[in-house]
């Protein structure tokens, strides 16, 4: 039979009236069911209300339920389902009202219905179902999925029925557990095969969100194949071909798709808005904008409209109306506060607007509902550099979205560019890793496209962490890269103001290179392109600086103090030149100015540099109680400002190696070396990027301090060959003056030599070395040895010959008077020392020549001896060779006369019978050949016998000697410790000054 | 042009080798080190054989030099001993012992001429002592000029060198100072700008006319010796620079550095022409042989390099 579908048929009075309900007004068809009609009579009438949009939906159920409850009919069930429809619609209403009383209202209303309808029949599981939508709009998600669940339970009619699966899986669905609505889903395809195609298009949903395309693509396919008009089987594909793939083909199928589903539903929202964001993406804002306008006109739901209006607000970001974007983004926020999107367009209005910091507290807050969201992720990281914030939250999703992504270059910039700040190795890590994607992505395409060029802004950054790390070379080669890429690009490609900064970088690696003079002549150039770019001057002043020349360092860093933003670094500048020429009151001049601007860059740096100059200017003298005093002030100022900057900057070891530093002035050396080791470890850590050569020489000076000279040596040794190139007088004193305390004078002589050879007009070196040349030759002299020594003639004259050369240090250095800074009374001492010392040595020297003498004498005599004892050895042996001889020719002669008796008793054997037999079964000759053989092996074991005592007394001469060389050795040894310290206590204190002295100077650098 | 190394020679010294200089028409190259002795090398076959060991030279050897005729070496040791030996039978002709300490340095013998002489930097006197060898005495000092500027506060002469022609005699000290003599008078010529750190060794080009000197701002300077003006700085060692010699052709000058590179930088384009890396530690001493075509470097590795250098 063929029904036209708009027509209604009613049961009334057991007759059935065919009604067009289109041709009727709404009180036409109550005149109609008033005569009598049953409740699914009015439930279809008004259904059918609802469908077709038309009013009176709820004045028509209410009606027929009115008269169900007074007419005492048996439809039990039908009275339920109108119950639960009307309860349902009024559900549906609350979900769209934005007014909270009436909502309540409405879900009060529908719970009530649904009451109702569960005293009808309690086991009904249509009044479950409905109040489980109840629970949903009320957002209590829990009790909505009791009821569902419950509902599952229950029997619709006294059927089974998938709504409360489908219910509950929707449900899962939106709480994001895929796997679960997956589950249910499948269980009502699997119980109920013939169910609605819907079914299948939510196993596509779910397949699709837990990222499963491929079953996620079969589904919407066998959606389409049941339904071939299934609008949102086509998004769903469309989607799928979009967003997800990337192949063109994808995208070509995926547009045809959304064209299909555009042609079949035009006014379907989500179709639209597919389109919307296609449009978006590529590029057709006006588009977007026009399509995005047309889903809000026709209004919806509320996710739909946000989503709608995210679209609008992107398309004027892109087309640049910002207020207007802004007004749609909150608009969006609003409607659907789950939306992540609006509320990313919000963080980025922000950064337009100048608010950096709200910007980061809403990604921040948006990361913490969807982390690892890359696009939010991009955004902060571009947005921390703006602020002051600490971008330590984030850093970790950041670290783990780009190490899932291991192909995203632009991802690794951004690390990079977050971690530069707070974690340059890091960061230095991942621009490598992101110009190494780069490198390979082009290496791959290099066949298709001609240009191989790097972004000039990953090389620039990558090149600037390399120069911080210390690798000028490989920095060169990358700014060098940066600039050709550059300059590929042409102006349109990069800003001038990036020229500039690369032109800036070039010159700075080159000044790193030791090209100092190309660095120069870039820096003047750019100077006089752009007089404003201030670090150029101060550049300049550190290029001067390094030549040495302090005057012309100040004159280019003055300048630079002229130019507001660069004053603050053109001050610390300054003062950094003042402290190194230990003008104290300057540089205090220069830091007081610099602290005193209150928001200046500088302040951490001008608080260590006073704390510094507090530390360097405390008073020595440990004589006067006066300056103890002083020094503590000095001292306590100083550490209060150290701790300040710890404050602040709980990393910076600068302010930790001069808390050390402090303590180990106040004389706690053991908490000194506990900070110093962990300013080390903080140091070494950073791969270079912080370079703290005073940590070292500060822990070596600790451990010299505590007489732990191994350690000490050791580590003035790696300081200097690892932060100086070994050319460092200061630490070679250090150093000098571990060895001469563990009482390697050689050593500490040599390395006194080479500090001396680089820095000639340090008179305290030379005193020093003098020092340590008069206390080698004292300590040779009292040496107590056996006379007889025939080396120790040697020592002595070169003991003398070292007195003879420390005296004339001393001398030429008492002749300067006060220029040497040097006691006179000291040097004087010295050399009165030495010319008492000297004469009594030459003494030593002549008995020691006599002695020498005598050992030569007995040595000859001693050699004469071993002469003649090897004679002698030599008779011997011949005396014993030749009885030897005797020996075997007696034995020859026993075995032959043994030999010949056996021949005889073998005649004799052989005469005999019985041992005839023997003669037949074996060989009886074998018999007295043995009998030779034993015989001549043991002849030969005396000859061995022999000839071991023998090589006995060849080692028998030298032996004795030797013996009695090592116990005078180790005498000797034990001499040398037991000494008395003599000069050198007077020593110690003169240098342990110059070292001190010399420590705060390491501190300057 | 290029340097190529021939042998790395390990452990030519027992300690850090500070010093080195070519006998003139001869393979035979005089290192001196902190060990306290100087060595002669003789080249053959392209390596460097151990030709004699002179030993007691006190605190180590500053600066070594043969003269003109092959006939004598001369070194100077850090206890500002000026020793000049026979190069045929190893005899000490004399021993200048009278130079008070630290009054020494760097040392060049003059070219031929009527008297055999030795130009001493003459350390904290401030000027240069010209000694003549045969006389056994001190021909003559020259003084170095009198600096205003306050930043020049050590006054202290490390290097000297005389010119090919004899004319001119040069000196470097620690304060960057770069004063330029007339031979026959003494009288101070130029002081040449540029350097404020210690210029620690200096040469003149072979046609006289220029000096390049080894400063540790990092760099080495070319100056017009007649007009006093600085002409170039070269820049590219990481460190000091130590250590310059001209080759004979005057188309190029080597340098060594505290980066324990040796540079070879090209006069016509004045660009780094090579950098060589066998050294692991500060290069002393880098000297171009007479004939142009060995380069001899020495290191506070111990070791000694030999190069041939082609143009």
């Amino acid at each position: 039979m063929e029904v036209d579908e708009a027509t209604l048929f009613l049961p009334i009075n057991g007759a059935v009236v065919a009604v067009q309900p289109a041709g009727q007004t709404v009180d036409g068809l109550l005149r109609i069911l008033r005569t009598g009609a049953p409740i699914t009579a009015w439930l279809h009438a008004s259904q059918h209300l609802l469908a077709t949009g038309r009013e009176g939906f709820e004045a028509l159920l209410s009606e027929g339920i009115e008269r169900e409850q007074q007419g005492q009919r048996s439809d039990v069930f039908g009275h339920i389902q109108a119950l639960c429809s009307l309860a349902e619609f009024h559900v549906q209403q609350a979900a769209a009202e934005r007014d909270r009383r009436q909502r309540i209202l409405l879900l009060s209303s529908a719970t009530e219905l649904c009451h109702k309808a569960q005293r009808l029949n309690i086991k009904e599981q249509l009044p479950e179902l409905v109040l489980g939508a109840v629970a949903l709009v009320k957002n209590d998600v829990t009790a909505a999925k009791k009821g569902f669940e419950k509902a599952i339970s229950m029997r619709c009619n006294g059927r089974p029925s998938i709504a409360p699966h489908l219910a509950l899986a929707s449900l899962h669905f939106n709480q994001r557990n895929y796997t679960e609505a997956l589950r249910l889903y499948k269980l009502v395809l699997r119980t109920c095969p013939s169910c609605p195609a819907e079914v299948r298009l939510g196993i596509a949903a779910c397949c699709l969100k837990a990222g499963n395309m491929e079953k996620a693509e079969l589904a919407y396919k066998r959606t389409l194949q049941l339904l071939p008009n299934c609008t949102a089987a086509l998004l769903g594909l469309a989607v799928l071909k979009l967003h997800v793939s990337n192949k063109e083909q994808d995208m070509r199928e995926g547009s045809l798709l959304l064209a299909q589903a555009f042609e079949q539903d035009p006014d379907n929202p989500f179709v639209l808005l597919l389109l919307a964001h296609l449009c978006l993406r590529q590029g057709f804002m006006e588009k977007a904008r026009q399509l995005a306008q047309t889903v809000l006109q026709h209004g919806g739901h509320n996710s739909v409209q946000a989503e709608a209006l995210t679209i609008l607000a992107r398309a004027h970001h892109a087309l640049g109306h910002m207020q207007e974007a802004f007004r749609c983004y909150q608009q969006a926020a609003q409607l659907d506060p789950k939306l992540p999107l609006p509320k990313l367009g919000l963080a980025q209005m922000s950064v337009f607007v100048g608010e950096p910091i709200n910007a980061v507290s809403m990604l921040e807050s948006l990361l913490m509902d969807a982390p690892q969201w890359i696009d939010a992720l991009q955004v902060l990281g571009r947005v921390y550099p703006k602020t002051t914030l600490k971008s330590t939250k984030v850093v970790p999703q950041f670290k783990e979205a780009a190490a899932q992504r291991p192909k995203d270059a632009e991802l690794w910039e951004l690390l990079g560019d977050l971690l530069s700040s707070q974690e340059p190795a890091g960061a230095l890590k991942a621009y490598v890793k992101a110009i190494e994607i780069r490198r390979d992505a082009l290496q791959a395409s290099l066949a298709a496209e001609g240009s191989s060029q790097l972004p000039p802004r990953l090389l620039n950054n990558a090149a600037v962490l390399h120069l911080r790390a210390g690798n000028s070379d490989v920095s060169y080669a990358l700014m060098a890269e940066a600039m050709q890429a550059a300059g590929g690009l042409g102006l349109e490609g990069v800003s001038s103001l990036a020229q500039i900064t690369l032109g800036y970088n070039m010159a700075r690696v080159k000044e790193s290179c030791g090209n100092l003079k190309a660095a120069e002549a870039e820096y003047k150039d750019l100077l006089k392109q752009f007089p404003q770019y201030g670090d150029c001057y101060l550049r300049l002043a550190c290029i001067s600086k390094a030549r040495g020349n302090t005057k012309v360092a100040l004159q280019w860093a003055e300048q630079a103090v002229n130019k507001p933003a660069f004053q603050s670094d053109a001050l610390a500048l300054i003062a950094g030149l003042h402290l190194e020429r230990r003008d104290y009151h300057n540089a205090k001049q220069v830091l007081d100015k610099l602290l005193g601007q209150a928001d200046s860059k500088q302040v951490a740096f001008a608080k260590l540099a006073m704390a510094n100059l507090h530390a360097y200017s405390a008073p020595s003298g440990k004589r006067k109680d006066d300056s103890i005093r002083k020094a503590e002030t000095h001292y306590t100022h100083a550490l209060e400002l150290y701790r300040r900057v710890l404050e602040k900057d709980e990393g910076c070891i600068f302010a930790a190696n001069g808390i050390g530093c402090v303590l180990a002035e106040l004389g706690n050396l053991s908490a000194a070396k506990e900070v110093f080791l962990q300013v080390q470890e903080a140091s070494a850590a950073s791969n270079g990027f912080w370079r703290m050569p005073d940590a070292w020489i500060n822990l070596a000076n600790v451990y010299l301090a505590q007489q732990q000279y191994t350690p000490a040596i050791q580590m003035y040794k790696n300081a200097l060959r690892k932060f100086y190139d070994n050319r460092n007088a200061v630490i070679m004193l250090y150093l000098a003056r571990a060895q001469y305390d563990a009482d390697q004078m050689p050593e500490a002589t040599r390395t006194l030599t080479k500090a001396l050879h680089l820095a000639p007009t340090d008179h305290n070196l030379r005193f020093d070395v003098a020092v340590t040349l008069q206390e080698s030759a004292v300590r040779t002299l009292q040496k107590k040895t056996q006379s007889g020594d025939p080396n120790r003639h040697k020592e002595l004259v070169r003991a003398v010959r070292d007195l003879a050369r420390a005296h004339r240090f001393f001398q030429q250095l008492h002749g300067l008077g006060r220029e040497s800074g040097l006691d006179s009374r000291k040097l004087q001492q010295h050399i009165n020392f030495i010319a008492v010392t000297h004469s009594s040595a030459t003494l030593h020297v002549e008995k020691a020549k006599e002695d020498a003498q005598l050992a030569e004498q007995r040595q000859a005599a001693a050699m004469a001896q071993a002469v003649a004892q090897e004679k002698s050895r030599q008779l011997t042996e011949g005396k014993k060779l030749a009885e030897q001889d005797a020996e075997r020719r007696r034995q020859e002669e026993q075995a032959r006369s043994d030999a010949e008796r056996l021949k005889q008793l073998q005649e004799q054997w052989r005469t005999n019978a019985t041992m005839q037999k023997a003669v037949a079964t074996g060989d009886a000759s074998v018999v007295p050949k043995g009998g030779i053989t034993d015989g001549e092996a043991a002849l030969n074991a005396r000859v061995d016998a022999l000839f071991e005592t023998s090589e006995d007394d060849d080692d028998y001469v030298p032996d004795g000697d030797d013996d009695g060389q090592e116990g005078r050795d180790a005498a000797e040894d034990d001499a040398v410790l037991d000494e008395p310290a003599g000069q050198s206590a007077h020593l110690s204190k003169s240098k342990h000054q110059a070292v001190l002295d010399e420590d705060e100077d390491a501190d300057a650098s | 042009m290029r340097l190529s190394l021939l042998q790395r020679l390990e452990d030519a010294h027992d300690d850090s080798v500070w010093a080195a200089a070519w006998a003139p028409n001869s393979n035979t190259l005089v290192t001196g080190s902190v060990d306290e002795s100087v060595k002669l090398w003789q080249e053959s076959g392209d390596t460097l054989e151990q030709q004699h060991h002179l030993v007691g030279l006190s605190l180590g050897v500053l600066g070594v030099s043969v003269d003109s005729s092959g006939q004598y070496g001369a070194a100077s040791s850090l206890d500002s001993y000026v020793t000049v030996w026979n190069m045929e039978d190893y005899s000490t002709v004399h021993q200048f012992t009278d130079i008070p300490p630290s009054e020494a340095w760097g040392l060049a013998f003059a070219p031929a001429g009527e008297k055999l002489l030795l130009a001493v930097a003459g350390g904290s006197s401030n000027g240069v002592r010209l000694l003549d060898v045969n006389a056994k005495e001190q021909a003559a000092t020259l003084a170095m000029p009198d600096v205003t500027d306050k930043q020049r506060k050590e006054r202290f002469v490390l290097s000297v060198a005389y010119s090919p022609d004899g004319r001119r005699i040069a000196a470097g000290g620690m304060d960057g100072t770069v004063a330029l003599f007339d031979t026959a008078t003494g009288k101070l010529l130029h002081t040449l700008d540029g350097h404020f750190k210690p210029v620690r060794d200096l040469c003149f080009t072979p046609d006289s006319s220029m000096v390049i000197t080894a400063c540790d701002d990092n760099h080495a300077h070319l100056y017009a010796a007649e007009q006093g003006e600085l002409v170039e700085a070269f820049s590219g060692h990481e460190s000091w620079v130590l250590s310059v010699s001209a080759h004979p052709s005057g188309t190029a000058f080597a340098t060594g550095s505290s980066d324990s590179k040796v540079k070879l930088w090209d006069m016509q384009t004045r660009t780094c022409a090579q950098t060589c890396s066998e050294h692991t530690d500060q290069v002393w001493g880098v000297r171009f042989r007479a004939d142009g075509a060995r380069l001899a470097s020495t290191s506070d590795d111990r070791s000694v390099c030999l190069f041939d250098f082609a143009g």
